[in-house]
């Protein structure tokens, strides 16, 4: 495969890069990574020259603990993203299974089981998403919008709107318990991180997800189930998103129907911020856990530093135009974009 | 080819006609039937609102289905899910346009629902406004207390658990309701508490996804922090996780408002001091007693029939129901019973 000629694309540069092999894709992804480090630590210092607060052990544990539920997410997005598509429905996904998960041991289930049915709920709702975009053929962005709404309305409909509470002791585990100082659900997230990161730059099977994604039809003419890849991608962030959802629910020891709304733009965001392009081909899930750190560590500056919550829109927004314009500009007068 | 261009358009002649015929004779059928029963619907209390999905509304949507059975009317709850003035006008206008027997608007924002109540009231239907007032048009009352007295009693409460001085964050989310108790909160501790100082205010974006990490970073900005005053029901378990997370438990005090079912365990350990809930199922219970007997000209009704043309409003101007103050004493009683 890595021998075929490049096909004449609509990017002309990405499809070239990726059937040359290993080594160049290595190297594209290994730029974006690094600025989104350097740019990171950049602001890290920044924010401990002006605040004493940040650098301490009590908000850095807050920030990591934080942004669990936001990394799982992005490691599915990137894989969406890569793939070429787009899901919308991850935030409501995530409050659904948080739901669904404290409905069922509620009901009697035992622990393990109710978080097995979530997870399988979660993949359902994948595989639905995916057999609606590759089969019925609509638009992505529609088709997880639609999922969206369709999937926090049957959490409040299944809630009525209360939240869940009284889930069984032992469930707090993952996001109240103590290992190494820190709740087990941030390895959780390390081990999804690194597994996701990992599997989708060596595993063969993975790496169809960028082919897909750069070009379609030249993969298709390869001989790649495209529509099966799709279907995958879309089903892997769905279980991520239900993966978070559990992991939100012990946190906060209650399934809550209006979590994460607007959570969606956030990961795509820190995806973007990664090096995933919305037209696909590109990205990586380092790139995306990256970009979550470093919106997270944003938001958190600006609660230190008691920015104005009005403002706080207008900051984020600027900072996130000129992160990736940046990159955007040295990549043009490089001549890869 | 010309030939079946000719054959084609008879065809879609016939078509055509077929589909005219179908719908005329529906329509003659059905329609008349549909238009009249449409002209004497049965008798409706509408609850038009914003911000709708959250656990807020849980009481009053409660109390309409309660007293709906009771009266033997038909009662309803709607407006967008998110804080949306203009999105609330709309509905508002459609619900005027179905002729309810009487409507409640919890005004998402005062400018932007004064004309929608005033073409309410002038088409006839009595207006209630609930939580909030749009003073300037022509509805009969005002229920429930104010979100920025709702912030005042929050305050006081919060005041009284830090004992009067210290830092203070708060916590609160960008909907109009909601920032006037942020200001009802600012607002008496300046004029009242000298010695208390709301060092920031944090937005937690009503998401219990969210809230815990901003309550913990104003936890982690201010070591010497006495207490945090939540202004919305997700600032309540935010700022709880974020204290224990902090390992603060006790030495920061938490004020939350409403009462959700999930920040109750916290108002039963203590790590919660105070919530303030308002009386959410009195104010829809009354609203409704209220319009019913305007309608039927019955209970406050009676002796005023025809208030119209006396130009009278018979109805309270203000009806001020107060707070309730849940702590730990009195929390068991706040659960809903499901």
């Amino acid at each position: 495969m890595d021998q075929k000629p490049s096909v004449a694309s609509a990017r002309p540069g990405a499809p070239v890069r990726i059937h040359s092999g290993m080594g160049s894709l290595v190297k594209l992804l290994r730029m974006r990574e690094v600025l989104l480090f350097a740019v990171t630590v950049a602001l890290s210092l920044a924010i401990s020259r002006m605040t004493p607060y940040f650098l301490t052990a009590g908000n850095l544990k807050a920030m990591l603990i934080g942004m669990v539920p936001t990394a799982i997410i992005a490691v599915g997005m990137a894989i969406v993203l890569v793939g070429g598509g787009l899901d919308l429905s991850v935030g409501s996904v995530m409050a659904l299974s948080g739901t669904v998960a404290g409905l069922l041991m509620l009901k009697g289930a035992s622990i393990w089981l109710a978080l097995m049915l979530t997870l399988i709920s979660g993949a359902l709702i994948g595989l639905a998403n995916g057999l609606v975009i590759t089969r019925i053929r609509v638009n992505p962005l529609i088709a997880t919008l639609g999922m969206m709404t369709i999937a926090r309305g049957i959490a409040f409909v299944a809630t009525e709107g209360f939240s869940v509470s009284g889930l069984p002791e032992g469930f707090a585990y993952w996001g109240q318990g103590s290992v190494l100082q820190v709740p087990p659900m941030v390895f959780v997230m390390a081990a999804l991180v690194i597994a996701g990161d990992l599997a989708l730059r060596k595993t063969k099977v993975m790496r169809e997800v960028y082919y897909v994604g750069g070009n379609e039809r030249a993969a298709l003419l390869s001989g790649i189930p495209v529509n099966r890849v799709k279907v995958t991608t879309y089903m892997i962030s769905a279980v991520l998103a239900a993966v978070a959802g559990i992991m939100l629910a012990s946190r906060l020891m209650s399934g809550t129907p209006t979590a994460g709304i607007g959570l969606e733009l956030n990961v795509i965001a820190a995806a973007v911020l990664g090096g995933a392009s919305l037209v696909g081909g590109e990205g990586s899930v380092l790139g995306a856990f990256l970009g979550t750190v470093f919106m997270t560590i944003l938001g958190n500056s600006m609660i230190l530093l008691a920015v104005s919550i009005y403002w706080q829109g207008v900051a984020s927004g600027l900072v996130l135009i000129t992160v990736v314009g940046i990159d955007m500009f040295v990549r043009t007068r490089r001549g890869e974009a | 080819m010309i030939r079946l261009v000719r054959r084609r358009r008879p065809q879609a002649l016939l078509v055509a006609i077929a589909v005219l015929t179908l719908s005329i004779s529906i329509a003659w059928f059905v329609g008349p039937k549909t238009i009249t029963r449409a002209a004497a619907p049965a008798e409706t209390y509408v609850y038009v609102s914003c911000v709708t999905q959250v656990p807020f509304w849980i009481d009053q949507k409660q109390a309409l289905a309660d007293v709906g059975k009771a009266l033997g009317v038909k009662t309803s709850f709607t407006g967008p899910t998110t804080a949306d003035p203009q999105a609330e006008a709309a509905a508002l206008d459609q619900i005027i346009a179905s002729r309810p027997a009487g409507i409640m608007v919890f005004p998402c924002d005062e400018k932007a629902l004064t004309p929608g109540i005033n073409r309410a009231v002038d088409a006839g239907i009595p207006v209630i406004t609930m939580i909030g007032d749009v003073p300037a048009s022509k509805r009969s009352t005002h229920m429930g207390i104010n979100n920025f007295r709702a912030g005042v009693e929050g305050a006081k409460l919060l005041a009284a658990a830090i004992g009067g001085k210290g830092k203070v964050v708060v916590g609160t989310f960008q909907a109009a309701g909601v920032l006037d108790r942020m200001r009802g909160y600012k607002d008496y501790l300046a004029k009242n508490h000298p010695e208390i100082k709301v060092v920031s205010v944090v937005d937690d974006h009503a998401d219990p996804s969210y809230a815990p990490q901003a309550y913990a970073a104003a936890i982690a900005a201010n070591p010497d922090l006495a207490g945090i005053g939540g202004t919305d029901g997700d600032s309540g378990v935010g700022a709880a996780r974020a204290v224990i997370e902090a390992g603060k438990k006790g030495k920061i005090k938490i004020v939350a408002m409403d009462r959700n079912e999930d920040m109750l365990n916290y108002i039963a350990d203590g790590t919660i001091t105070a919530a303030v809930a308002q009386k959410s199922y009195l104010e829809t219970w009354l609203a409704v007693q209220l319009l019913y007997a305007l309608r039927h000209n019955s209970g406050p009704g009676k002796m005023l029939p025809d208030w119209r043309a006396a130009k009278v409003n018979p109805l309270p101007e203000d009806v001020d129901t107060g707070i309730m103050p849940i702590t730990r004493a009195n929390v068991s009683q706040f659960r809903h019973k499901r």
